[in-house]
């Protein structure tokens, strides 16, 4: 028999724990809501890269687990978060992603807070006199923050560990690359998605699906031999490969030139290729002269916001950029070679497991960590399941 | 020189795009044409540069394109009817556009909106587009896009 019937497409795959995952992971809303409470409450989460936040009282506000927060570099040069709400009436205190401003007004009454998130003013306090409703009282509710490597994380728990005991050795291999030199953001956009987020992000830790994209097979497939490849999983779920891969460009004509063009980042080479996956949403690439680092943001069990952005190097040559530019939006801007091809991936796995015809989804490649394994695949999983008590195969709760 | 012809090389430009007859699109450009993609991102408070490419860069991102995964979906440029300005140095064009996706259920939806800024030479009594720069007000594109807009 080569096909299967209901009762065979519903038996679970003869693979160990972790080597197959549910469908239902991607749709049962019970299982988001688990997800919103016990991961993206309780992890770092990456908001913006510190150029971003260049200037004293420069802001950026973002969207979070369905609050609005922002990220402000105060007048001592800290940067804090905040909820973006008054602490009046919760109305949103900005309403624009970005600016600077020295003080904070909120629109509707005129609350002042400065960028501490502490009360500094409310109009005719007298009448509130008998009461606790005090300036002193009255601050705006502060989010952990911390930065590693540039990146701004903020953490929605006050007792999680903290950030660089969090990333551990993760990003060593990224740190000469992402430090030596001063980087900032060139390319920022937000894509809406029809799919749950652990579709997206699964194109970010599946090396497998290279033979989707006809650059990566001209480029990459072959560049090496894949038994030399070296792919690592880290403490809490993170994975990817720290140590270069390779890409052979000259393989594909439209990206023939890409050495003579701008220098190679630190610590790489044009042709180096890193990724890595810092649990559960932040991924980030550097191929040889620049870097992607991208976001997902859970909305629904069947939508996600994915925040993409492109980073180069601070203070280089108009030519240099034009260049780091070039070869980002080549693979990754929105008409770019490879992420529409990644979109389509995630959506269209997320149609089928959303009508229940897709079951099981196999992550069960074993290649002693080297060449396509699912080992990265696999280690997200192990951890999802620690945070949701979950085996993400069977739905079972774990012991 | 008649505004109508430079008029219709914006409108013959698009038709091609949404025929997918790229050798006619390049056709209608100098060998020295430029075509750029530019937006405005509010969260970097600067111009962000999506797609750049001359004429040599456009066509082998044609010829690339059968091998590359894409969705099944019809793209339709409309345009606003083209501003010309003509000057002793250049011919500039202005079009609002609204671009259209048509998917295999017949569903249609906006793509984007922005406009092209296009330079328009006359050569042995034709007009050929020099420089196109594309401004693009939508900035979440869902899967994006292969093709130039």
């Amino acid at each position: 028999m080569t096909s299967r019937d209901k009762k065979l497409w519903q038996e679970m795959p003869s693979l160990p724990d972790f080597n197959y995952v549910s469908g239902e992971v991607y749709t049962q809303p019970e299982i988001f809501k688990k997800e919103q409470d016990k991961i993206f409450s309780k992890t770092w989460h990456f908001v913006c890269h510190e150029s971003e936040l260049s200037k004293l009282y420069d802001y950026r506000v973002y969207d979070y687990t369905g609050k609005s927060i922002f990220s402000i570099r105060g007048e001592d040069g800290i940067v804090r978060s905040f909820f973006n709400v008054c602490s009046h009436r919760g109305a949103k205190l900005f309403s624009m992603p970005s600016g600077n401003a020295k003080r904070i007004k909120c629109f509707y009454h005129h609350w002042m807070y400065n960028s501490k998130g502490a009360c500094t003013g409310i109009p005719r306090p007298s009448a509130y006199s008998d009461t606790e409703v005090k300036k002193e009282k009255m601050g705006l509710r502060e989010i952990r923050t911390e930065v590693y490597l540039g990146m701004i994380f903020i953490n929605l728990s006050d007792e999680s560990e903290n950030l660089h005991s969090y990333i551990g050795n993760a990003l060593d291999d990224l740190s000469e690359t992402m430090s030596m030199q001063p980087l900032e953001v060139f390319h920022y956009n937000k894509i809406l998605i029809h799919s749950n987020w652990k579709a997206w992000q699964e194109t970010n830790m599946d090396i497998y699906h290279e033979f989707m994209h006809v650059v990566l097979r001209k480029t990459q497939v072959n560049a090496m031999p894949m038994e030399d490849r070296k792919l690592s999983i880290f403490k809490n779920g993170h994975g990817g490969s720290g140590a270069s891969l390779k890409a052979s460009y000259t393989n594909y004509k439209g990206f023939a030139n890409r050495k003579d063009e701008v220098g190679p980042l630190p610590g790489m080479s044009v042709s180096d290729f890193k990724f890595m996956n810092i649990f559960p949403s932040l991924t980030i690439i550097a191929r040889g002269t620049a870097i992607r680092i991208d976001n997902v943001i859970p909305l629904t069990p069947h939508t996600a916001v994915i925040e993409m952005r492109g980073i180069g190097v601070m203070g280089e040559s108009d030519e240099d950029r034009r260049a780091r530019q070039k070869h980002h939006n080549q693979y990754w801007g929105p008409f770019g070679r490879n992420v529409p091809e990644d979109i389509i991936a995630a959506e269209s796995c997320a149609e089928s497991y959303r009508g229940s015809a897709g079951k099981y989804q196999i992550i069960s490649r074993d290649e002693d960590g080297t060449g396509q394994d699912d080992i990265i695949l696999r280690s997200f999983y192990s951890e999802w399941a620690l945070h949701l008590g979950i085996n993400p195969g069977s739905l079972k709760e774990i012991k | 020189m008649s505004n109508e012809e430079i008029r219709n090389i914006i409108l013959l430009s698009c038709n091609s795009l949404d025929d997918h007859d790229f050798e006619g699109f390049l056709n209608l450009c100098v060998k020295g044409f430029k075509y750029t993609i530019k937006v405005f991102s509010p969260e970097l408070l600067k111009d962000m540069v999506w797609l750049e490419h001359d004429y040599e860069g456009l066509k082998v991102l044609f010829e690339e394109l059968p091998d590359h995964l894409q969705r099944n979906e019809k793209i339709s440029r409309q345009l606003s009817y083209p501003l010309v300005e003509t000057s002793a140095k250049k011919i500039k064009v202005t079009t609002n556009f609204c671009v259209y996706k048509t998917d295999l259920d017949g569903k249609s939806s906006i793509f984007c909106i922005g406009n092209y800024i296009d330079n328009v030479c006359y050569i042995n009594n034709k007009y050929f587009l020099k420089e196109r720069v594309v401004h693009l007000e939508t900035r979440d594109l869902g899967i994006g896009l292969h093709v130039p807009i």
